[in-house]
């Protein structure tokens, strides 16, 4: 593709034109950004729920519940990560999101951080696709507990049959086995375990490193806005190894 | 520390309701700057950079190994930059840690790279210990002056046309952050960064921006055994009395966010 081919043609204009342009579009980005700070300050403002139930999740470490996920931390982040039982891979947008967590994880128990995956597939199955995809962060399965649907990411067999389903807190005139979505969750002195916050659809666009790249080239994300689901069509994206 | 309440599923779902609409609002906002972005006049840029790569000479041109946009990251590690010769500059670890795998931004026609003034043979052995794949070059001239990013980290964007290159966008201080998934997931947990400059509730667990950053490669037991806290803090300590933020750009210059 040459410039004529492009659909918008830009001005090209001399440095101090350029600069004051670019000082322009900067005083909307630094309201944005008061803004996102303001909106991260309600978050920690939201209240939280007591977690009475016991989910039992099988991973590298044998069994474990929610609180033992912890692992001495006192916040955890779990990643509904679509992969149902008997799939042959992983959702390949799932596993671009994925393609971001191991450097993020770097830093996060630094902050009193435990991060995980979970999905529904059997152990077995979420370790091959795994060791395919050459991640390092711990995932679990909770193919013995209804944590995913509970966490309305899993449809259930009520949701199929009535061809709808709860997903980022309202019905959906659709069902789909499975959908992504980020939960967090804290733990008190006394052990007592919190949900505090889950995300869904492009609630889950911030932590797209490639996306926050690709949104400061002139050309975008370069894809069709969001599809009729509400989430944004990745119709470019492959599994890294598929390229 | 003050916990907000503590509700019934039906309350927590509500408050979080709530929240999602204030979300969607930031979500739209995000879009409508991104579109914004896409608008931006362009600059040509006429004069010939010359840097130094893993195989050789390079010019601006060569750094877009053929695709049609590259991303240029100005990552700071050279002498007198804290952590030199072992490490590039806390901050820019940071970063660099949180680059994925870069086959997603090559599918879109976009290369990433990093710079700094470091040689490549310390370029080179740095990112195979810490694990970084992204191309890296030695910046040999006035490139980095030029660009904004000789007192300070940043972020350049340039399109070509042929062999025409274009400077389409420069990015800096706060907005490098979003470039970096740790912060976009600290701030969706209960305590947030965990940093004193947040509007959090009170007796929240808070410390100085910047102090908690850790090469990922370093001991963490305490913070003694911290090479980079420890002369993050003796910086500050010796400009103790004036403006933090200026003295740290003076003192510091380009190490920490």
């Amino acid at each position: 593709m040459n410039l004529a081919e492009m659909e918008l043609k830009p001005e090209i204009v001399s440095e101090a034109e350029w600069h004051v342009a670019r000082k322009d579009l900067l005083t909307r980005e630094k309201e944005f950004t008061r803004q996102r700070d303001a909106l991260s300050a309600a978050r920690r403002q939201l209240p939280m729920v007591k977690i009475d139930k016991e989910y039992v999740f099988y991973g590298p470490d044998g069994k474990e519940t929610l609180a033992d996920l912890f692992d001495r931390r006192s916040q955890l982040i779990v990643y509904h990560f679509m992969l149902g039982p008997g799939w042959e891979e992983g959702c390949k947008s799932c596993s671009y999101l994925a393609d971001h967590f191991d450097g993020a994880n770097w830093h996060l128990p630094h902050r009193d951080v435990t991060f995980v995956v979970v999905s529904r597939a059997p152990l077995a199955e979420i370790q091959a696709y795994q060791k395919r995809m050459g991640w390092c962060f711990k995932w679990i399965s909770s193919s013995e507990n209804d944590f995913n649907f509970d966490y309305h990411v899993s449809a259930t067999e009520e949701e199929k049959a009535k061809g709808k389903m709860y997903y980022n807190y309202e019905t959906q005139d659709w069902v789909t086995e499975e959908m992504p979505g980020l939960s967090v969750f804290y733990k008190s002195e006394n052990g007592d375990v919190y949900h505090t916050y889950s995300t869904y659809a492009r609630g889950l666009d911030l932590l797209i490193g490639a996306y926050n790249f690709l949104d400061l080239v002139p050309k975008g994300r370069d894809e069709h806005q969001v599809d009729d689901t509400g989430w944004v069509t990745m119709d470019w994206v492959r599994r890294h190894d598929e390229y | 520390m003050n916990t907000p309440p503590i509700v019934s599923s039906q309350e927590w779902e509500a408050a979080r309701q709530q929240l999602l609409v204030k979300e969607k609002e930031l979500t739209r906002a995000r879009d409508a700057l991104a579109a914004e972005r896409r608008r931006m006049p362009w600059l040509a840029v006429e004069k010939e950079y010359e840097f130094d790569g893993p195989k050789g000479k390079a010019s601006l041109l060569d750094l877009f190994e053929g695709r049609r946009q590259l991303i240029l990251y100005r990552a700071f590690f050279e002498p007198g930059v804290k952590g030199w010769p072992e490490h590039a500059c806390v901050g820019c670890s940071m970063v660099a840690d949180q680059v994925a795998h870069v086959a997603h931004l090559n599918a879109r026609d976009t290369t990433l790279a990093f710079a700094s003034r470091a040689p490549q043979k310390d370029i080179e052995r740095v990112k195979a210990r810490m694990g970084w794949e992204m191309p890296w070059y030695t910046i040999t001239d006035d490139f980095d002056k030029d660009f904004g990013v000789d007192e300070w980290h940043g972020t350049n964007a340039f399109i070509r046309d042929g062999d025409s290159v274009f400077r389409t966008y420069f990015i800096n201080n706060r907005g490098d952050e979003q470039m970096g998934n740790t912060w976009n997931y600290l701030d969706i947990t209960a305590l947030g960064r965990q940093e004193n400059w947040e509007d959090s509730p009170q007796g929240y667990p808070q410390t100085p921006t910047y102090e908690w950053w850790i090469w990922h490669d370093e001991p963490n037991t305490t913070d003694e055994d911290r090479p980079g806290l420890v002369q993050l803090r003796a910086a500050r300590a010796y400009s103790k009395g004036d403006d933090a933020t200026k003295q740290q750009k003076k003192s510091n210059k380009g190490k920490t966010k």
